[in-house]
């Protein structure tokens, strides 16, 4: 494999250069085709052409999205030749294997491209908001090409306008023999030679070979099957523990158990370090998510003629991959909202004493076992009044709940399902469909939000993220003679009620509590398939109010165990899926504790709501 | 050790199957699907999976399902005995074990010795029956373990199909 790829890069470069002088060898193939017919070295069966293009999706992909970041730098800052460098390159690259697995499509948008940056590089054309418009649209261009031949769908882009646009511009700042040719000749008779000097590919070569020294590619699952040989570990060694313990009692003053007493207490030690490597194992900076802000900021302020400047910390900050994975369009939500709603138009932040630049602080930081995200703008803020004028109106709220409210209550409207103050309906936000999604994703991942804002100032909304979904907390409780977890953050409270309160409505139990009516689950009624449950009343039992984004529920359990951190496994291929069902645990005596997965369980109560009604 | 197997079977057409009872019938299944077999184990219990999944159980770490094979079969249940014994199988990528009243032995039954299978054999549905084997008197029902394990899913999905209109 490791030969295989040297030499896939070895020859992407080499034909690379080969075709900068002869584009016209490689056209005669079809997009898609292995390039057999492009010379006897470079006949692949299926398979391996199959391995190189997906190595070319996964390369160009990431080198795509670090491209948005460095543009959006660029432009900022016009004169960094390092940077542009650094952009001519990975376009070149991907232009280069594009054409080596007769990517045309991706070919002809690159090489247009590259011209520019070619241009902009000798510094013969300088960088302009319109320029930058124009190579992003073909950078985006290419990544829609890249989901293309990823999806396998054949589907043809159209790439002329993109071109012409490019090519537009080419003109425009350099009127020289190129100017006059039609666009659908461009692609094959723009000046390849003068595209990349010899040495420019060796550089990248160079480049790569450094990083493969530092780093491989792994597949997530030889992590998590080393996670769970781990996981076995721990128990053998808690069940060694055990055995140590009950040893020691017998003969305390043997010198044989003292030092197996020893042994075991360093394989705890080494244990509890290998856990945590393997986790850090899969921990990715939130970069990952951060770096496709600055363009979606850009993108956004100049389409709304606002001037925003994001500023970024802690892109360095680790997290789990999971979590990395869910944050990315909550956060994406939250900067369209402040771009959308909170910060104002440059003539009104002047009038308000506000400088003409609006800001955006996006950070991220540890704090104990959690991650914190935030998002802040020093826009207009968000009203508290209006906000709950709107939920009055729109029936969300009641006269009397207003009344009480305060002003954290009054913004932790904005989560409630259907809210949105927007006076317009934008393409960007104000769909009503905003924060309460927000909130349940966040959610999903065992965390919290908050969010601060003051009238006139400014908003931040924070996200409290766990650094890892392997371990979770989890509350243990008894229903019937199941024992089952409860992931701790969705736990709002348990309190103990008699089976006389809970109360019938429409053939549904329910219990009020301070007022508020929960719908209430049986947990035992679960497993025994509904009917089979004894509605006993006699006894103290345990409501469990659990709430995923605004949504609560009562679980009617029959005792409260206690708070364990567990590790999550999967239920495995066949019964993955089952519903209410997360995953399971193996606790310290070996037996297996089902762990519940409170949004299903919502939403398959919610469904015998509506059914009944 | 596979291709050992191989060559034999190649050879001489051996079977060799692990036998197993269920009720008064004698069931097998192929060797080399058979991971392990162990002693019943206290089990978890899985709300709102299918009827026939007894509930999972800890295999050293990993978590794997329990298939009744009576109730799968639609035999009646029985209390566990000293000899009800879980067969683990591995069908692609799928680890699941199967309960069984005992499992008797591991037999060689040369292929000719099998026959196709009735068309109804004790109330199983013969999709699952690969053939009969008649050995010394003795009929021993070849299971296809795949087969067994895609009508699981069958039902099960329509179950959770059922449960979501």
């Amino acid at each position: 494999m490791g030969n295989n790829q040297d030499f896939d890069i070895d020859a992407i470069l080499g034909k690379l250069d080969a075709e900068d002088e002869t584009p016209e060898g490689v056209q005669p193939l079809q997009r898609g085709q292995p390039p057999q017919a492009a010379g006897d070295s470079f006949a692949f069966g299926a398979n391996e052409m199959d391995e190189i293009i997906q190595d070319f999706i996964v390369e160009a992909t990431e080198s795509l999205e670090s491209l948005d970041h460095k543009f959006v730098e660029l432009e900022k800052n016009p004169e960094a030749t390092g940077l542009l460098n650094d952009i001519f390159r990975s376009v070149h690259t991907i232009k280069g294997a594009a054409g080596f697995l007769s990517f045309h499509q991706i070919v002809e948008v690159t090489h247009v491209t590259e011209e520019i940056l070619n241009k902009l590089r000798k510094g013969e054309m300088v960088v302009t908001a319109d320029i930058m418009d124009a190579v992003l649209e073909a950078v985006d261009l290419v990544k829609i090409l890249i989901r293309n031949i990823k999806e396998k769908n054949n589907r043809k882009e159209e790439t002329g306008p993109t071109i012409a646009l490019l090519h537009e511009i080419l003109k425009a700042h350099m009127p020289g023999a190129q100017a006059g040719a039609a666009v659908k000749e461009q692609a094959q008779t723009a000046g390849y030679s003068d595209a990349a000097p010899v040495d420019r590919p060796a550089i990248g070569r160079r480049a790569e070979d450094k990083d493969k020294e530092h780093n491989i590619r792994v597949d997530i699952d030889r992590l998590d099957a080393v996670m769970n040989l781990i996981g076995e570990l721990v128990l053998s060694r808690n069940r060694l523990m055990v055995l140590g313990s009950k040893m020691s009692g017998w003969k305390a003053d043997d010198d044989m158990v003292t030092q197996m007493d020893e042994g075991i207490g360093q394989l705890d030690l080494v244990t509890t370090d290998l856990q945590v490597a393997v986790m850090k194992m899969r921990m990715q900076p939130i970069a990952k998510v951060f770096n496709r802000f600055p363009r979606m900021v850009r993108d956004m302020a100049r389409q709304n003629s606002k001037e925003i400047e994001l500023l970024m910390t802690g892109e360095e900050t680790e997290l789990d991959k999971t979590v990395i994975e869910e944050i990315g369009d909550p956060l994406v939500h939250l900067i369209r909202n402040s771009i959308d709603h909170g910060i104002e138009a440059p003539e009104e932040r002047i009038k308000r004493g506000k400088p003409a630049c609006g800001a955006i602080k996006l950070k991220a930081y540890q704090e104990g076992q959690h991650i914190v995200v935030s998002v802040e703008d020093d826009g207009k803020g968000i009203d508290p009044q209006a906000i709950t004028r709107s939920a009055l109106e729109k029936g969300l709220i009641t006269a009397e709940d207003s009344a009480k409210m305060s002003v954290k209550d009054s913004l932790n409207l904005i989560f409630i399902p259907g809210f949105s103050t927007a006076k317009n309906v934008s393409n960007i936000s104000g769909r009503g469909v905003g924060m309460d999604v927000v909130k349940t994703n966040i959610s999903k991942i065992n965390g919290t939000i908050n969010v601060e804002s003051e009238h006139g100032k400014g908003t931040r909304i924070t996200f409290r993220l766990p650094l890892t979904l392997a371990i979770i907390q989890v509350l243990t409780i008894q229903a019937g003679a199941e024992i089952y977890g409860i992931p701790l953050s969705t736990v709002v409270e348990n309190i103990r009620v008699t089976g006389e309160e809970i109360k019938t409505i429409e053939g549904r139990e329910v219990i009020s509590i301070r007022d508020r009516v929960f719908p209430v689950i049986r947990l035992a009624g679960l497993v025994d398939r509904g009917g089979a449950a004894a509605r006993h009343a006699d006894g103290w039992k345990y409501i469990v109010i659990i709430g995923v984004g605004e949504k609560n529920l009562g679980l009617l359990v029959d005792r409260l165990h206690g708070q364990e951190e567990i590790v999550m496994k999967s239920m495995g291929e066949y019964l993955k899926g089952t519903h209410g069902v997360a995953g399971a645990c193996i606790n310290g005596d070996g037996n297996i504790i089902l762990i519940l997965d409170v949004a299903d369980l919502m939403e398959t109560s919610g469904k015998v709501v509506s059914a009944r009604a | 050790m596979e291709q050992n197997f191989r060559k034999e079977g190649d050879s001489k057409e051996i079977l060799q199957l692990v036998t197993f009872r269920l009720g008064k019938e004698e069931y097998s299944i192929d060797i080399l699907r058979v991971q392990e077999i162990i002693r019943h184990m206290e089990l978890t219990r899985v709300p709102k999976a299918p009827d026939f999944v007894d509930g999972v159980i800890n295999l050293r770490g990993r978590v794997i399902p329990v298939l009744d094979l009576r109730k799968r079969f639609g035999l009646p249940v029985n209390e566990r005995t000293d000899e009800t014994r879980i067969i683990v199988v591995d069908i692609s990528d799928k680890t699941v074990g199967f309960k069984v009243d005992a499992v008797s032995e591991v037999l060689r039954l040369a292929a000719d010795k099998v026959e196709p299978p009735p068309s109804l054999v004790a109330g199983i549905d013969s999709e699952y029956i690969k053939g009969v084997g008649k050995m010394e008197g003795r009929l021993i029902i070849l299971l296809d373990v795949s087969k067994i394990l895609t009508s699981c899913e069958k039902e099960s999905l329509a179950a959770v199909n059922k449960a979501v209109a």
